[in-house]
């Protein structure tokens, strides 16, 4: 076995380990593209109080925040086709790949814990521009559009990105149902050559990487959506290392 | 009319993502097959049996073998779906998969879920596993009070299991990891995080010649003497009898045991 770390097997590695950043990127992007359209449903259903269903978005919301997400995955991939397949006539068990459930697992997860950013974030808004909106005669629409929604979009922004960048990681655990990201490809680099070291080091430098870039790109986003020029309260400038 | 452009909207992003959805499981359906699609369940992470390869393909005997048995069977036609060893079994039980394959010996336990092939494709003899400079180890009775690493879900564990239910006054101290590289195992080992560990003499040779030099010992009398076998869900009886024809033929052409050489290093066949 040797050494327990050698540069030489850490640069074979990146060309091995690379191509699967693919997969990752996609579970993170249908995570996000589908879990926001997700939440924007949940958060109507709780602005508005609906029946029946703003219960139910409260125990899901409740019970996403409240388990591990590798008992999602798993419930996700052995329950749900067990439930649906029989009810639809279907066959998900066997014609969806385990990355498919994977991204339905993400996007169910992510549609919780950004409903709830996107919850409080429109509540940050005092009802009294809402009122200030409608007297002067802008609908109910057009005061969430102009008034509320930039508003509400830069006091969500970072805690959108520190979860962003919470999902990214969370994203090595489809290892367990068998799809291999990055995290999986160095175990099996692992098991196959007999040195894991190396690939580990390798995903740990991507991961910050990625982390940095993400928080790199919402204190720039951040900055720019600051209308009030940094005199309000929360809008006062730091550094992209700290603040976001 | 507010109603209603909510009402419009909600019901747009179900249509969206229930046909987005739908669009991602239409892909992996759309391959047409010439026979019966077998969904083969197997692990990624024990070498030289089920692996991925340098390009990220499932490698090893196992896969060889049903490979093999594959061309034999034009009936049926093979899919390979790899995943976490704790997690092959689960998924022949959620019906994901057709056939597991990931060195399974016969059990009780195992049996009386499952549906196990009648033909044996490697011989699996399995010991006490210790670290070179450790003292001697001759038993499971020696064993008591120990820390001893097994996976969750294996026939190792069913052993140890069992023997603790005999023995609940100073049982031994199973500990589950799973999914761990053979790094992992010898440096556990020899730090004392484990005192033991039960494999097949092979597995033993294997860790030892990667690892440089003589760090693990196999120690005393066999803890098992077993075959391992393809296993099946209790109804597919037709499966198994074909994969099993199939196996024997192998074995008659001596096309198993040349496979057994080339990929696990000796004829594990029939004896060790």
């Amino acid at each position: 076995m040797g050494k327990l770390f050698e540069w030489s097997r850490f640069f074979e590695n990146i060309p091995k380990i690379l191509p699967y950043l693919t997969v990752t990127f996609s579970i993170v992007f249908y995570g996000t593209i589908f879990g926001v359209l997700l939440a924007v449903f949940i958060v109507l259903i709780q602005i508005k109080k609906i029946r029946v269903l703003y219960q139910i978005s409260k125990v899901y919301v409740s019970f996403m925040r409240g388990t591990p997400m590798l008992v999602q995955l798993m419930l996700i991939y052995y329950g749900l086709p067990a439930i649906i397949d029989p009810l639809l006539g279907t066959s998900i068990n066997r014609d969806w790949s385990a990355v498919v459930f994977a991204y339905v697992t993400f996007i169910l997860n992510q549609g919780a814990f950004l409903s709830v950013i996107f919850y409080s974030a429109v509540t940050s808004i005092p009802y009294g521009q809402t009122e200030a909106g409608l007297s002067v005669g802008l609908t109910y629409y057009q005061t969430f559009i102009r008034i509320i929604l930039p508003q509400m979009i830069r006091v969500a922004l970072p805690p959108f990105g520190s979860d962003l960048v919470g999902l990214f990681q969370g994203s090595s655990l489809v290892f367990l149902i068998g799809v291999t990201d990055i995290m999986g490809r160095a175990k099996t680099i692992g098991s196959a050559t007999k040195h894991v070291l190396e690939a580990y080091v390798f995903d740990v430098i991507i991961y910050i990487i990625i982390s940095l870039a993400v928080r790199l790109l919402f204190w720039y986003l951040n900055k720019r959506l600051d209308y009030t020029n940094g005199r309000r309260t929360g809008g006062k400038e730091g550094t992209p290392w700290i603040s976001t | 009319m507010k109603k209603k452009n909510y009402v419009a909207a909600v019901s747009l992003l179900t249509i969206l993502s229930v046909a987005a959805l739908a669009g991602c499981g239409k892909k992996e359906a759309a391959s047409e097959s010439k026979g019966r699609k077998i969904v083969v369940g197997t692990g990624n992470s024990y070498e030289p049996y089920c692996y991925l390869d340098d390009k990220g393909n499932l490698a090893g005997y196992e896969y060889e073998v049903l490979k093999a048995v594959d061309d034999l069977l034009p009936q049926y036609e093979f899919e390979y779906k790899t995943s976490d060893f704790a997690n092959v079994l689960i998924s022949l039980d959620a019906g994901k998969i057709d056939l597991a394959a990931h060195q399974y010996e016969w059990n009780k336990e195992r049996d009386e879920k499952y549906l196990f092939g009648k033909e044996p494709y490697t011989t699996y003899v399995t010991y006490i596993t210790v670290a070179e400079n450790h003292p001697d180890i001759k038993s499971l009775d020696d064993l008591k009070g120990k820390k001893v690493k097994s996976s969750a879900g294996s026939n190792t564990s069913y052993i140890l299991e069992t023997y603790n239910k005999e023995h609940q006054d100073n049982p031994i101290k199973i500990e589950y990891v799973n999914n761990s590289t053979d790094e992992e195992t010898i440096t556990g080992l020899l730090n004392g995080v484990w005192d033991a560990t039960v494999m097949t003499k092979r597995d033993a040779d294997k860790l030892n010649k990667n690892y440089g030099k003589t760090a693990l010992k196999v120690t005393g009398d066999p803890v098992q003497t077993s075959s391992t076998y393809f296993v099946f869900s209790k109804k597919d009886t037709e499966l198994q009898e074909a994969v099993d024809g199939a196996l024997k033929q192998l074995k008659k052409e001596g096309k198993l045991k040349q496979l057994s050489i080339d990929v696990i290093g000796g004829d594990y066949t029939e004896s060790e």
